[in-house]
């Protein structure tokens, strides 16, 4: 069901503001509600949300630094503990991010070396000093780059060239009279001549690249440090992480109080509230707060208040399939508790190996044990397991265990109980059809219940009622002749009621038929809605074929050794076991993505699309929202 | 007088031909399907890959969307092997295969095959659409299998009608 929202007025004194917000986070009972003034970006604490994003980011950067963490569940710890973790994981997110930025200067000054290197290379050889190369009173130089064949050119024209060859160019250093200037440029220039600047440095080049790679040695030991001091602090990555959620609860809150409507001395805060965790919001305020004033109304007509949805526990993991097509409408209805049996029953048929349904079931099991997740994945895995639960149920009616055929198991021939796909194609295929129409009806009744609800039982009888009849009816006459009078009477009634009172808002005669006709129509979307249901013999089918085929090439393993006596046996024994592993753990995970996937395809599709009303927006309550640690209820 | 080539075939009974078409239709099935699986992952990977190298936590979900064209190939798969069963190769006993048996196999692996072959290629583009959606939408995993799946009708129909033509050839 979804339930009743509150819309709730809280005024109390602005010196209380921080203690109620906080109190009411950790109950986790109210949707607080923007003030219309606040864009969700600008709202809250710009601070806060930078160290949100200096802790992510850290917390990402030391990733490359730690181990892999073990699996397991996140650990659990307290609210009060989280919020100890703060102090100290402050300081740890300084000392990364100084490694960080020491790590990257390192890096840097590493990468300028190595280029000086790289420049001063070709001069390797050059003897003289660099701040000897300049023009002095008679003789003037050149620095540069020859192409080859070009140190020749320049010697032929009488100047005096120290030429130093490289692989494509070679370095010259030219002298010249300094009368003599302009003819050397000339003969430069027509030599192909390309001047270079040495850096600003003392010493000869080859003084100067050996200081260099001095330096960078040590620059090296400096990044070896630091990146061992980044892996040290990588250990306490999780404390990091718990910073992290810290931090994100505060900026949460930093939000709300941003949507909070301010006077000088109070504050008035409008939200959603859960009717059955009123009581609770309450004394969470009271506890912060001893001067406020707590109301709560219904809903306005023109409100839209947001979708939250309660059911019982064994059908609350199916939330999780609706949530997945879209959160109903607040005025809607919640479909979970009618479409978990049908969930439950397509699924374990989908598969419908006994072998595959208790290995989910167990594996399930075992994951919502050990690796204790939360939310959504809490309720996929049960739904999961659910399914496993389900085939492992329908194994024997239609299915195999493990692809093996029952009766070659216990040497009978009852099995399987109801029908063997591969044989009674019809029985099985009518089956799933039947099922479907039963589906079908189920949401026809629900949206009839809908109507009805909203005060319109003309809509319940005529535009949906009519449907049953007319369909009961169609179905009757192929199915059993001998009531026909009985099938016709339900054809006529029904396509009769349709015809006639579809367009039943309309005045002319002629377009009230028009609109009956079209809506007599619609008979074509039943049918190919009740035919898509044959999927579910068709990936039964299939689960089977592959269990089988998979078990057929292990028996080929095994045979291929069985000439070669007891060591033949063991290792076929061997072979063959890790043959059909492999192979029906595939086969396991298509099948099950392939029966979750098209279950829910039946659910939306085929019945979600005759009631459900999906424009409803997830409760968002103020809470704590945590990602890397579970908190610990007290 | 008969040519080289005629001989050839002439010397072939009833029964070889009906081995002979039964084989192609175990090929076609397997292969035809098998490649529209084949590409229509394939692109789907490379998508995901893309989405996955900025946003390391969509792996789960763009890997279901990219299997999700992956199903055609097993049903072809599963109608190559139900012909082999059904008409008594897997189990060596092929007297029984006449020319018309044959042909009905072989005509059995058509749907399978040709449906399974375009509907995969299709599918891949929704998945690959899907996938970019991902990228820009986190909570949008739900709508994009739907879209996807959407495809998938076609194949399992196609699947169901070569199953009806393999046990009732």
């Amino acid at each position: 069901m979804i339930v009743p929202m509150k819309r709730l007025t809280l005024v109390a004194l602005k010196a209380d503001e921080e203690s109620i917000l906080q109190a009411l986070q950790r109950a986790g009972a109210v949707e607080v509600i923007s003030r219309a003034d606040v864009s969700e970006e600008k709202a809250g604490d710009e601070q806060l949300l930078m160290r949100v994003q200096r802790l992510e980011s850290a917390a990402q950067l030391l990733k490359r630094y730690g181990e892999k963490p073990p699996m397991g569940p996140k650990p659990e710890i307290s609210p009060e503990e989280l919020f100890a973790s703060v102090p100290e994981s402050e300081r740890l997110l300084e000392r990364t991010e100084q490694l960080d930025q020491e790590l990257v200067a390192v890096r840097a000054e590493i990468d300028k070396k190595e280029n000086l290197i790289q420049t001063l290379l070709p001069w390797e050889r050059l003897c003289a000093r660099i701040e000897d190369i300049h023009a002095t009173r008679s003789v003037r130089f050149a620095v540069g780059f020859l192409p080859l064949g070009g140190v020749e050119q320049v010697e032929e024209a009488g100047f005096a060239v120290e030429a130093f060859a490289g692989a494509r160019e070679t370095a010259a250093l030219i002298a010249c009279a300094a009368t003599e200037l302009e003819e050397m440029q000339h003969a430069l220039n027509e030599a192909g001549f390309t001047e270079f600047a040495f850096p600003a440095l003392k010493g000869t080049p080859q003084e100067n690249i050996r200081a260099c790679e001095g330096e960078i040695a040590s620059l090296r030991t400096k990044e070896a440090e630091t990146v061992a001091a980044l892996e040290e602090v990588a250990k306490q990555r999780t404390l990091l992480l718990e910073g992290l959620d810290a931090a994100t609860i505060e900026h949460d809150r930093s939000l709300s109080m941003a949507a909070v409507e301010n006077t000088n001395a109070a504050f008035i805060l409008e939200g959603w509230v859960r009717v059955d965790e009123e009581e609770k919001a309450q004394q969470a305020v009271a506890s912060a707060a001893e001067v406020f004033s707590f109301e709560t109304r219904e809903p306005l007509e023109d409100e839209t208040p947001p979708s939250a949805m309660k059911n019982k526990k064994l059908v609350e993991p199916f939330e999780s399939i609706v949530t997945m097509y879209a959160y109903p409408s607040y005025r809607g209805i919640d479909a979970t508790a009618v479409m978990a049996p049908f969930y439950f029953l397509f699924f374990g048929m989908m598969l419908s190996d006994s072998g595959y349904g208790l290995a989910l079931l167990i594996g399930g099991l075992l994951f919502s044990k050990f690796m204790k997740p939360q939310g959504g994945m809490a309720k996929l895995a049960r739904v999961i397991t659910f399914g496993g639960l389900s085939a492992l149920i329908c194994g024997p009616f239609i299915g195999t265990f493990f692809g093996v055929n029952w009766n070659d198991m216990f040497h009978t021939d009852i099995f399987p109980l109801l029908f063997d796909p591969m044989v009674d194609v019809m029985p099985m295929m009518l089956l799933s059809c039947g099922l479907g129409l039963i589906h079908i009806f189920a949401g026809i009744i629900v949206k009839m219940y809908m109507c009805f609800r909203d005060g319109d039982p003309q809509s319940a009888i005529f535009d949906q009622l009519s449907w049953i009849l007319l369909l009961t009816g169609l179905i009757l006459i192929f199915a059993l002749p001998q009531l026909k009078t009985i099938a016709l009477v339900l054809v006529i009634l029904g396509g009769g009621m349709l015809l006639l009172f579809s367009g039943r808002s309309k005045k002319n005669p002629f377009m009230r038929l028009g609109s009956g006709l079209g809506a007599l129509y619609n008979i074509t979307g039943y049918f190919s809605d009740i035919l898509s249901y044959v999927r579910i013999f068709a990936l039964g089918l299939v689960s089977g074929a592959m269990g089988m085929v998979f078990n057929l090439i292990g028996g080929m393993v095994y045979d291929a050794f069985g000439g070669l006596g007891v060591v033949g046996i063991i290792l076929g024994c061997i072979l063959a076991g890790a043959v059909l592993l492999v192979l029906h753990v595939f086969s396991l995970f298509i099948n099950t993505l392939g029966a979750y996937a098209h279950c829910a395809r039946l659910q939306f599709i085929e019945f979600f699309g005759k009631f459900y009303e999906a424009d409803g927006r997830a409760f968002n309550p103020l809470r704590f929202n945590t990602r890397n640690v579970i908190l610990r209820d007290k | 007088m008969p040519t080289e080539s005629q001989s050839i075939f002439a010397s072939l009974t009833p029964n070889d031909w009906g081995i002979i078409f039964t084989m192609l239709g175990v090929v076609f099935s397997a292969v035809l399907a098998g490649i529209g699986s084949a590409i229509g992952v394939g692109k789907a990977g490379q998508a995901a890959a893309g989405v996955v190298a900025e946003q390391p936590d969509r792996f789960g979900n763009c890997m279901v969307l990219q299997l999700l064209p992956g199903s055609q190939g097993i049903y072809g798969f599963a109608v190559a092997i139900l012909i082999l069963i059904f008409s008594g190769v897997l189990g060596g006993d092929t007297s029984a295969l006449t020319l018309e048996k044959g042909l009905s196999y072989f005509t059995a692996s058509l749907p399978v095959a040709f449906g399974g072959l375009l509907s995969a290629l299709h599918q891949a583009k929704v998945a690959v659409s899907g996938i970019h959606m991902l990228a820009k939408r986190p909570d949008g995993f739900g709508n994009a299998m739907m879209f996807t799946l959407m495809v998938e009708t076609y194949a399992l129909l196609s699947l169901i009608i070569s199953v009806f033509l393999v046990l009732f050839a």
